[in-house]
């Protein structure tokens, strides 16, 4: 995980002046340890997608697909439960994820492998119980988190190359996904109120497939096996 | 302090799932039921290759190299591309209940001449399956050769094809096939050839370019030959608007139904009858058992066990099924025998349901007290007097005693005593083409007047005989074909239109051509060959003219005297005789060459020398040939198995060697009548 060029990207930069607007004044009042905090930031994704080939009537075998990476807004909203444990319910805002075929060159006479040949987006809410080490007092606070992530596909789409490939209009069917998640992080507080954190997330996200062409219906189970870095800012209050 | 932020948040607005789950627009499903209505619109493409992505899958074989060259007279390179469309539309079953079936549309594509634009179509009937998920649009994983074939032979060359499954096939919601029903043959293929028309004029295949130009070509194969000339039957009867029935072939098919059942119950049981009697009694059961005028085939307790020994009384529900029939055979478990009967060379044959005074009350079948041969002289006696066991290997492999090693049962499927009803109706009633024991002249050589048993009224329905064609049509066969006998058919059809004027001719306005008989021994009966031939130059054989003399090429009066000759045989009513095929024919086939072992490719036959070598090595026997010496061992045939080495020359002669010829030849028609 690394902190790259994103800064440059305009959510970056609005990140940086609510870090700006909220993070250098001194807060008066600021007593008690702040209960919730805001976070703003970057979602970078890769998927290690492992997917049975494709099967139902009229496909080879050999067809398999795989994900692009993916990057997208992250907020989260955070609840201080004790000095050390933290509930974090983090989300994207919902990216739309690119299939790619891969396998023969072509099926037929028609292109696949490397073809694009399906989208959807992602409503992926993940729920943390995150335990934070060393102390409120520390400026850095590594932590670990574990919880549960629900994901539902929708905008789902298969493309002209996807088309010519099944054979006519698709209907593509992504089944909605629940499975464990867990984090490892470090938060860094400027301020009482202002902070930052990078972390590495994992999740179990996985799918039933299914493409619908006139009633021939191709199917596959896919992990997604999503990697997700997060740097982000954030506001305690 | 709250702050909002509305970062997103819009995006995450599609907590109403619903309204966030499109995907794309996906078909329009029809289930209106209206016959020839497509189901699935459009339907889905289920392979798209260019000329040389098929040329290239053809190469990769060794029967696929052969399919090359026939498709392309010899060439090497197809010339059009193929788009394969998976169809499923309405149709009707064999007593006209609504059922749906499947098939191909086949597209061709490509930007050589001829392979876009308007196109004609071509009806294609495929031959029996036992195999219930046969599909013909799996040509990216094909499991008959005829699917790359029709393809390549007529897509590639610039026609769209239609070829139906037929219902009881694949997604068909029909529990059986109506196997050789003329009737619903033809609705079937007529409906899938609406639903293909609909498909291509809606404009929303990912085929684009291409259009059906309004004429159209039937043809088939075996039992798909006679499903094609019903089907040009009932397109003359009702045309269509808008389009022309320009040429038709038809191929090796048993268009003379009811002779071609008297023969095989007669005892000229033709090979692979354990596979298509099932399907024919469970067409004609499932037909017919409401139809007042033909009634159950089931006639005396309405069980499969009134036709079939008890330990088969499931036998018509094997096909189309989940193993082909081959399979079975081979694996021992199912029999090659239709009939019971001893091992031919040995004693009289003896019936053993006959002799343990078994009998069937023919009061069932309407049969005049004490009428016909069965009833005089005692049962056992007229028994053997009209089922002699054939001595012909081919036929005896029809009859088998005892049972099957692999699981106990009964070595052949058929009761006697149905049998003899059936004998003893075809001995009241007989067929047209029996040389009648008063007058000594066949009936016109027309199907029998007034059958009384069921079965023989069934097939007497689905005969095509009488039929008069009105447009261009040429029959094609082998005149040795062990499985749907040439003279019974493809003559008979020849002679009865050879009767009507100015029909049979080489030149327009006749429009029958001479049939062609694409095994060029010694043509004893009475057919033309053409060496022009575009099946010929592809195969790159060879063909003889007639060898009889004072029968020049073509001569209809002739031919139909040769033929009448033929068939009055001076011999008893129900003999064998009337269909057997001569063993000097079937040696002049095997020595003239053209019979190919399994995995040889037809293209090396193109001397008897080459053929003599193929069948000394397949068979361990040496010139010159009979058909006894090559055919089954007596100890095969009472194991009721064929092994695949001695009757591979059997087994390969009407579904590889002539059907490859005559599917070419209908190639070769079409182009010759734009």
């Amino acid at each position: 995980m690394t902190l790259t060029k994103r800064l440059a990207s305009p959510v970056s930069l609005i990140a940086s002046l609510i870090a700006a607007v909220f993070c250098t004044a001194a807060a008066a009042n600021d007593d008690a340890v702040p209960a919730n905090t805001l976070r703003v930031g970057m979602y970078f994704v890769k998927f290690s997608a492992a997917a049975g080939d494709l099967s139902g009537p009229f496909t080879p075998p050999g067809l398999n697909l795989r994900v692009a990476e993916v990057n997208t807004l992250y907020v989260a909203y955070l609840r201080r439960l004790t000095s050390h444990w933290t509930l974090e319910l983090a989300a994207g805002n919902p990216p739309t994820t690119h299939t790619f075929g891969v396998g023969p060159a072509r099926v037929g006479s028609v292109p696949f492998n490397g073809e694009e040949v399906a989208t959807a987006k992602w409503f992926s809410p993940t729920v943390l119980l995150d335990y934070m080490f060393l102390d409120e007092h520390s400026r850095f606070r590594p932590y670990a988190g574990v919880g549960v992530n629900y994901t539902h596909f929708f905008h789902r789409n298969a493309t002209a190359a996807g088309i010519a490939i099944t054979g006519g209009p698709t209907t593509t069917y992504l089944s909605d996904s629940a499975g464990p998640a867990a984090t490892l992080g470090v938060s860094y507080n400027f301020t009482k109120h202002c902070n930052a954190i990078a972390s590495y997330n994992v999740a179990q996200i996985s799918s039933e497939f299914d493409a619908n062409t006139s009633g021939i219906n191709r199917t596959t189970h896919v992990n997604f096996n999503p990697r997700l870095a997060v740097v982000a800012v954030g506001y305690s209050f | 302090m709250r702050i909002g932020i509305s970062l997103g948040m819009a995006a995450l607005g599609c907590l109403a799932l619903a309204s966030c789950d499109d995907g794309s627009s996906g078909a329009t499903v029809n289930n209106s039921g209206g016959r020839g209505s497509l189901i699935q619109n459009p339907p889905a493409r289920t392979v798209s290759l260019s000329a040389a992505d098929f040329t290239a899958q053809l190469n990769q074989s060794a029967t696929g190299k052969q399919l090359l060259g026939l498709a392309t007279a010899g060439g090497t390179t197809l010339r059009c591309g193929v788009d394969v469309y998976y169809i499923q539309y309405a149709t009707v079953g064999g007593a006209g209940e609504s059922t749906t079936a499947s098939g191909a549309l086949m597209i061709p594509t490509g930007t050589a001449a001829g392979c876009s634009g308007p196109r004609p179509a071509v009806l294609y009937a495929h031959a029996t399956e036992t195999d219930h998920s046969f599909n013909m649009a799996n040509l990216l994983t094909p499991v008959d050769s005829s699917i790359p074939l029709t393809a390549a032979l007529f897509a590639s060359n610039g026609f769209i094809v239609v070829a139906p499954n037929f219902a009881g096939f694949d997604s068909s919601t029909l529990p059986y096939h109506p196997y050789l029903n003329a009737d619903q043959q033809s609705k079937d293929m007529l409906d899938a050839f609406a639903a293909a028309r609909s498909a291509l004029s809606a404009g929303n295949l990912q085929t684009t370019g291409t259009s059906f130009s309004g004429g159209v070509y039937i043809t088939g194969y075996s039992a798909g030959g006679h499903a094609a000339m019903a089907t040009q039957r009932a397109l003359e009867h009702a045309p269509i608007a808008g389009v022309t029935l320009k040429a038709a072939v038809h191929s090796s098919g048993p268009y003379a139904l009811a002779a071609m059942f008297d023969a095989v119950v007669s005892g000229s049981t033709s090979f692979g009858s354990s596979g298509f009697g099932p399907l024919v009694t469970a067409n004609f059961h499932n037909s017919y058992k409401g139809n007042a005028s033909i009634g159950d085939v089931y006639f005396e307790t309405g069980t499969p066990n009134d036709i079939y020994e008890d330990a088969w009384a499931n036998a018509d529900t094997l096909f189309p099924g989940p193993v082909s029939v081959d399979t079975l055979v081979l694996a021992g478990t199912y029999p090659l025998a239709l009939f019971d009967g001893t091992v031919p060379g040995t004693a009289a044959p003896v019936s053993t349901e006959i002799a343990s005074g078994v009998a069937f009350d023919v009061s069932l079948l309407g049969f005049p007290a004490g009428a016909g041969p069965i009833y005089t002289g005692g049962l056992q006696s007229e028994w053997a007097s009209i089922s002699p066991v054939p001595t012909n290997p081919v036929y005896a492999s029809g009859f088998a005693t005892g049972t099957l090693a692999a699981n106990g049962k009964p070595a052949h499927l058929w009761r006697d005593s149905y049998r003899a009803s059936y004998l003893a109706d075809a001995g009241l009633n007989p067929d047209g083409l029996v040389v009648s024991p008063t007058t000594g002249l066949p009936n016109g050589g027309l199907p029998a007047t007034a059958p009384l048993h069921p079965a023989r009224k069934a097939a007497k329905l689905n005969d095509l005989r009488g039929y008069i064609p009105a447009a261009p049509l040429r029959l094609c066969g082998g005149h040795s074909d062990p499985e749907v006998y040439f003279p019974v058919n493809t003559l008979d059809m020849m002679v009865l239109w050879s009767g009507v004027p100015g029909l049979v001719g080489t030149s327009s306005p006749a429009l029958v051509s001479p049939a062609l008989d694409v095994d060029p021994g010694l043509n004893l009966d009475g057919t033309s060959t053409t060496a022009t031939s575009l099946a010929y130059a592809a195969a790159g054989a060879y063909v003889t003219y007639l060898q009889t003399p004072g029968l020049a090429n073509v001569d209809p009066a002739a031919v139909a005297a040769a033929v009448v000759a033929k068939i009055n045989a001076p011999s008893g009513p129900l003999s064998p005789a009337n269909y057997t095929l001569s063993a000097s024919a079937a040696d002049a086939a095997l020595q003239a060459g053209f019979l190919q072992t399994t995995g040889q490719a037809v293209a090396t036959l193109v001397t008897p020398a080459a053929v003599t070598g193929i069948i000394s090595q397949a068979t361990g026997a040496a010139p010159p040939f009979t058909l006894a010496a090559v055919a089954p061992s007596t100890a095969a045939i009472a194991a009721g198995i064929g092994k695949a080495t001695v009757t591979a020359v059997i087994e390969a002669y009407h579904p590889n060697l002539v059907a490859a010829f005559c599917h070419v030849s209908a190639l070769e028609f079409f182009l010759a009548n734009p």
